[in-house]
């Protein structure tokens, strides 16, 4: 899975595209619509790395500015949606290490798959969360595969 | 929306895919029963022999052993086992028990062979032992229940000692999973047929078993082999669809053999 910047010209085929968003956002919702990428990073970073620690951030973020500009919403859902199947991914993880450690299932080769493959997930949603907060924060509009056409299917202008 | 569920189908997938092809690389070792290596299982039956040779005396009754010989290399050379692979052990205890142990080995408490009626009774249960080591159920079982970092510690003690005692005692008188003796019995019944040896008998054993599982002395085979009833009613039922002839087994005198050895 390549992480790659393409512009607007072929955004079609893209991890991550970059279309031209209805209207220039104004600096207030460029830093609103950062800072909902960076909530979750804020999470990991003051040591909760608690699944649900982080989607609680992203969501309480999300509600602050429900009633904000198109922009500012549109990142805040598509920060929020991406939270919540990172949520589900570690939960999956978390569930499955209880399952293990209280002797109910056992070590597995299925289990270890499981950890490294919820890791790379995590690692690259880390690191897109990370440039798309540089992105919107300079204005660039930033759609990623799935969570951003769900979020159009989903955030009304 | 229709993009959005193309790009969550290929998403998913590509999880899949990623986490199915990590599952393949043997990260934690010897983790299956496959794998636990050969070596460890016979170390630990090994033990376990020892341990249950400290208990019992090991039945030395000529004739008597001929034929349990002789049982059990009908059933396995008609079922493309290799006899010698798989060792009976017979010890000489009034308790009516049979069981299957690590590395391959069988062993049978005279006291069951008193119990069966005739020569086709102890094939069945034979047979039913047989499909447990076929299916490998005793290390999923010590595997489930031990797990393998504890399974390997065990195989370097020493017999005598209390955790492997406690093993053997695990072994000897608790119970398969009902899935797993329903699996043994249909390995049994098979077993059985290709050998020529009539499955009704085991049938006829577990029937009659299970009339003493509320009994004053209750077998301790009963307790390591539950629902007898019910299975013995699936042998019946199979064993109506057969069409074989079934010959003897043994000639001779079933219950002068098992008694006579007990009085010499």
């Amino acid at each position: 899975m390549t992480l790659t910047v393409f512009h607007s010209s072929d955004y079609k085929k893209d991890m991550i595209q970059h279309p031209p968003f209805p209207y220039q956002p104004p600096e207030a919702e460029l830093e609103k619509a950062s800072n909902s990428y960076l909530m979750s990073l804020i999470a990991i970073m003051v040591g909760m790395p608690m699944p649900i620690v982080n989607l609680l951030a992203t969501g309480i973020f999300f509600m602050g500015n429900r009633r904000g500009g198109y922009f500012t919403r549109w990142h805040c859902t598509q920060a929020m949606l991406s939270q919540i199947t990172i949520f589900l991914v570690n939960a999956g993880a978390v569930g499955w290490t209880i399952y293990i450690f209280f002797g109910a299932g056992e070590l597995s080769n299925y289990y270890i798959a499981y950890l490294i493959t919820a890791f790379l997930i995590n690692l690259v949603e880390f690191i897109m969360t990370i440039y798309t907060a540089v992105k919107t924060r300079k204005g660039v509009h930033v759609e990623w595969w799935f969570w951003g056409p769900m979020t159009h299917a989903l955030c009304r202008k | 929306m229709k993009k959005a569920a193309l790009q969550f189908l290929i998403s998913v997938a590509l999880f899949a895919a990623i986490w199915f092809g990590l599952s393949r690389i043997d990260f934690v070792g010897e983790t299956t029963t496959e794998t636990i290596g050969r070596e460890t299982e016979r170390r630990l039956g090994d033990l376990m022999l020892k341990q249950l040779d400290m208990m019992y005396q090991r039945a030395y009754d000529d004739s008597l052993l001929s034929v349990v010989d002789m049982i059990h290399r009908r059933i396995c050379d008609a079922n493309g086992l290799d006899p010698d692979s798989i060792t009976v052990h017979v010890f000489e205890t009034s308790t009516i028990n049979a069981a299957v142990l690590p590395g391959r080995n069988v062993i049978v408490f005279t006291g069951l062979l008193r119990f069966t009626e005739n020569a086709e009774e102890f094939a069945g249960v034979h047979a039913h032992e047989l499909g447990h080591i076929a299916e490998n159920h005793v290390m999923e079982r010590m595997m489930n229940e031990f797990g393998t970092t504890l399974l390997i510690m065990m195989s370097g003690m020493d017999a005598g000692s209390e955790i492997i005692a406690n093993i053997l005692r695990i072994l000897t008188t608790t119970a398969f999973s009902r899935e797993q003796e329903r699996e043994a019995d249909r390995v049994a019944v098979a077993y059985l047929e290709e050998a020529g040896i009539n499955p009704v008998h085991l049938g006829n054993f577990l029937l009659r078993i299970s009339t003493r599982e509320s009994g004053r002395r209750v077998p301790e085979w009963v307790s390591t082999h539950p629902d007898s009833r019910n299975r013995a009613a699936e042998i019946f039922e199979k064993s109506e669809q057969m069409e074989a002839e079934f010959e003897p087994l043994y000639e001779g005198d079933w219950e002068s053999l098992v008694r006579y050895s007990e009085a010499r």
